[in-house]
């Protein structure tokens, strides 16, 4: 029985080619540019890694077989190697998936969940958090910065490395905000609302980027496809003037409007 | 595709009369339905409430037009029962309560519903090909196209085409029986299936409906009126699965052949008898929902509009909806190890586990649905349905520990039917794996609504499922239509469809991490030059499809005859001529031994588990 040590060699060999090249994805992978983004990537990495070893040896079983065992289409004669069963390849296996499981529903699932639930509950507390108030409709959106006094704008500027908390209204339909860099996405329910907080930590652009872009993710009718918002995170210094000019001129402006009124 | 073709050559008109008198009733009653109601009740015959009366008696019309009317409306009078179930090919297009026949009419019915939707797909690669809107005049046809493409492909495709098909042809077989328990039920079950298509086809006249396939509302219901043929069609194809389901129940419990007890029953037998009970136990779930779905358009109640409960449609779809996806797999697993073992001469691996896991997988299916919603709902349901869905790939192991274990030292032929199960299986490998990312909560929140999920269950549906169902077609060729395929181009069509399935789909993975969301008719520049190349393959792929057909209509009628057991199978359907003549067998089987022994193995103990020690080594014939 010669197979099982080369099917073992073969299985290392290629496990170590599949993880280079997963390397190389990774090194080219698309942007990624919030502290969340970075969670949901890793746990998509780990899974990649681990999950490739499982695939190739799966695989490489299942190709090995066809070509060490194949006979002639027209020789009908029985294997000689005849068994129903073998505790020895089934236990193992049981073993292995179930601990493989319960590994991958902890690490990456529970503590990717609670990393990410973790920087919510620090953003909550923290004073200098941003609020978003975010309104999407059939098919645009619109941005509110209520405890800066900004509103109604269509393109969502945001300061870098500052948490941000995003609450979620639609007024019609489902829609489902999601930015691709900020790696993270959070379906907005008409009737309820829903929080994402996130932390851009890098500074991008749509006109950078395209992957930094407001993009609804959930079928919303005819104009899904371009329901699209552009994104602006910029340094801390870029964001306070922008919110100074923004700010004050939208509130004279409201105020003006009373007086004239 | 006869033996009893030799009779008589059937004329054109004998053929297409009993569904030209059904469209016809079914049109007459559909005017009955909308015009009565809006003449009561005023308005149009094209308002809402006139279409859901104009399909209900529609259908009503076209039950009664196929051959209810004699078969099932004059006994219930005391009249006989005086329809003529026809000869020859003009079987398969009437009323007809022959379990094998019935199961031509599924196939063919699958078969057309496929091809439909697959045209619809080209349509939508067509218009991916660029990144502006080019080839749909404008984004809701596009929209139209994918909810098409997706309820087509998977209410009349994906859970009919082997349930229907080759359940209702090889279940009897394969347990020894002359035909289904319920007969009559069995032939009326197959006349929902075209009102089925037909109104999913025909939603455009309505103005199409632009929810996909899962029909999301409130989206649906401020949506245009063709969203009605999407609930009507999609309860009507409910209907089939349903009646199929409890026939297949209750054929594999109460006509299996003597000797043929449950540790020996064929794992398609099996496959299918879980794939019923699910149908069984959730297809009323998304009859219900569909129904609610008509009702908040017409009555109008308000049960998921914006002002209801709009995730309640969620979840009542996803509570149907995923375990139809067992409902779906299940039968290409039971295909799988049915075709390895004879394909590799070898015992069937783990049998009992591999049945184990059937099971378990049933029973963990309806507990999972909710990961199809995770950007959606509250966190509380996050860990609690990551946790179920993860452990449901510990039983879907067992089937792969099955293959692996009966192809390791089997004698490998690598027959037309024999490729295509090994395809599916390294396929379904790619989709189960990509379905790890997805029930991980932390990377879904990246993937949901990606093109990374269409990857996902297009790799587990299309080149799992409809790959199984080639090989089922290929591997039951000469047993249903009594003679050989073309092998060169089996095989021809398994390769091509292999390499231009995976170049077409693998790459959607990458779109979708790259950013491309689902449903979308235009994107953004910088995903071109990879929709270019996943439209291209997908022509590719989508062309290949005209060799299986030309080569089972063409071998259908001058392919070599078959003999009984062309490939040295041992399950019942191969111990009676190709094809079975109408009773099946000519005198009862009586079962001796199981189906999946070759060579000289040792008989296992009774007992729920494998016996350790049958793992030995000792063997006194064979090759080496």
């Amino acid at each position: 029985m010669r197979d099982l040590p080369i099917l073992a060699v073969l299985w290392v060999v290629l496990s170590a080619i599949g993880e280079w090249v997963i390397q190389i994805l990774v090194d080219h992978w698309p942007l990624i540019a919030s502290a969340q983004g970075e969670e949901t990537k890793f746990a998509f990495v780990f899974l990649f890694r681990v999950g490739a070893v499982v695939f190739i040896g799966l695989t490489l079983v299942i190709v090995y077989s066809m070509i060490r065992w194949r006979v002639p289409e027209d020789d009908v004669r029985d294997s000689a190697h005849q068994y129903r069963s073998s505790w020895s390849f089934v236990v193992p296996w049981i073993v292995v998936t179930t601990l493989m499981n319960g590994f991958f529903i902890i690490h990456p699932g529970i503590t990717g969940l609670a990393n990410i639930w973790g920087m919510a509950v620090a953003a909550a507390r923290n004073p200098n958090t941003i609020e978003v108030d975010v309104n999407c409709k059939q098919w645009s959106w619109s941005f509110d910065y209520p405890k800066l006094g900004i509103f109604n704008q269509s393109t969502l500027v945001l300061p870098v490395d500052t948490p941000v908390k995003f609450v979620l209204h639609s007024e019609d339909v489902i829609h489902s905000f999601w930015v691709p860099s900020f790696g993270i996405k959070k379906d907005v329910i008409p009737g309820e609302e829903r929080v994402l907080y996130i932390t851009p930590n890098k500074i991008t652009s749509t006109k950078d980027n395209l992957l930094t872009r407001v993009q609804c993710a959930e079928l919303c009718g005819s104009g899904h496809s371009t329901m699209r918002a552009v994104v602006q995170v910029e340094s801390k210094n870029d964001f306070q003037s922008w919110a100074q000019q923004n700010g004050t001129s939208s509130l004279r402006s409201a105020g003006a409007g009373i007086g004239a009124g | 595709m006869s033996a009893h073709t030799a009779a008589r050559r059937a004329n054109f008109f004998e053929i297409i009369w009993p569904i030209a008198r059904a469209t016809i009733f079914a049109g007459a009653g559909y005017a009955i339905g909308a015009f009565g109601v809006a003449a009561i009740r005023g308005g149009t015959w094209m308002d809402q409430v006139s279409i859901v009366f104009g399909f209900v008696i529609g259908l009503a019309g076209w039950l009664l037009g196929g051959g209810a009317f004699e078969a099932w409306v004059r006994p219930w009078f005391g009249y006989e029962n005086n329809w003529n179930e026809g000869h020859g090919i003009t079987r398969f297009f009437r009323y007809n309560t022959d379990h094998k026949v019935i199961g031509v009419q599924y196939m063919w019915a699958a078969g057309f519903a496929f091809l439909a939707a697959g045209l619809v797909a080209m349509g939508m690669r067509a218009e991916l090909f660029t990144p502006q809107l080019d080839f749909f005049t404008n984004r809701t046809w596009y929209n139209t196209a994918v909810s098409i493409h997706g309820s087509l492909m998977l209410f009349s495709v994906s859970v009919v085409a082997i349930v229907g098909g080759f359940g209702n042809y090889f279940v009897p077989l394969l347990v020894g029986a002359d035909d289904m328990v319920f007969p009559q039920v069995n032939g009326i079950s197959w006349w929902f299936v075209l009102p089925g298509i037909a109104a999913l086809l025909l939603s455009p006249l309505l103005g199409g409906f632009e929810t996909g396939w899962t029909g999301y509302a409130p989206l649906a219901t401020t949506d245009e009126a063709g969203q009605l043929f999407y609930y009507l069609g999609v309860f009507s194809l409910g209907v089939s699965s349903m009646l199929t389901g409890v026939n297949v129940i209750a054929t594999a419990v109460y006509m299996r052949a003597p000797g043929l007890t449950w540790n020996r029953l064929p794992m398609f037998v099996w496959a299918m008898i879980v794939t019923s009970v699910l149908n069984v136990m959730w297809v009323p779930v998304i009859g219900v929902n569909m129904m609610m779905g008509v009702m908040d358009r017409v009555v109008p109640t308000a049960f998921f509009g914006a002002k209801g409960f709009p995730l309640l449609w969620q979840d009542l779809f996803w509570l149907f909806g995923h375990p139809e996806v067992y409902i779906i797999m299940l039968t290409a697993w039971g295909l799988w190890l049915e075709i390895i073992p004879v394909f590799s001469r070898k015992t069937l691996f783990a049998y009992r586990w591999a049945v184990i896991g059937f099971i378990v997988i049933a029973l963990l299916s309806g507990t999972v649905w909710v990961h199809h919603m995770f950007t959606a709902v509250s966190e509380a349901r996050l860990i609690p349905f990551m946790t179920n869905t993860e452990v449901i790939s510990i039983p879907t192991g067992f089937i792969y520990l099955s293959v692996i274990g009966t192809l390791f030292q089997g004698r490998i032929r690598l027959t037309t039917p024999m490729l295509f199960a090994l395809f599916s299986a390294l396929n379904f490998l790619i989709g189960g794996g990509t379905g790890i990312f997805l029930a991980d909560v932390p990377s879904d929140f990246q993937l949901q609504d990606t093109f990374f999920v269409v990857a996902h269950f297009h790799y587990t549906i299309l080149g799992g499922m409809i790959f199984a169902w080639f090989a089922g077609l290929y591997y039951w060729f000469p047993k249903f239509s009594g003679r050989m395929y073309n092998e060169f181009w089996g095989k021809f069509s398994a390769w091509w469809m292999m390499v231009f399935f995976n170049l077409t789909f693998f790459t959607m993975f990458i779109s979708g991490i790259n950013g491309m969301n689902r449903r979308i008719a235009t994107y953004l520049p910088d995903l071109t030059r990879l929709n270019e190349f996943t439209s291209i393959m997908g022509f590719l792929f989508g062309v290949g499809f005209f060799v299986p057909l030309i080569n089972f209509l063409v071998s259908a009628y001058v392919g070599r005859r078959a003999p009984a057991n062309p490939w040295g199978g041992k399950t019942l359907e191969w111990a009676t001529t190709s094809p079975p003549p109408h009773e099946n067998f000519e005198t009862i089987p009586v079962v001796r031994e199981d189906f999946y022994r070759y060579g000289d193995v040792t008989e296992p103990e009774m007992g729920l588990f494998p016996n350790p020690t049958l793992g030995s080594q000792q063997h006194t014939t064979g090759d080496d």
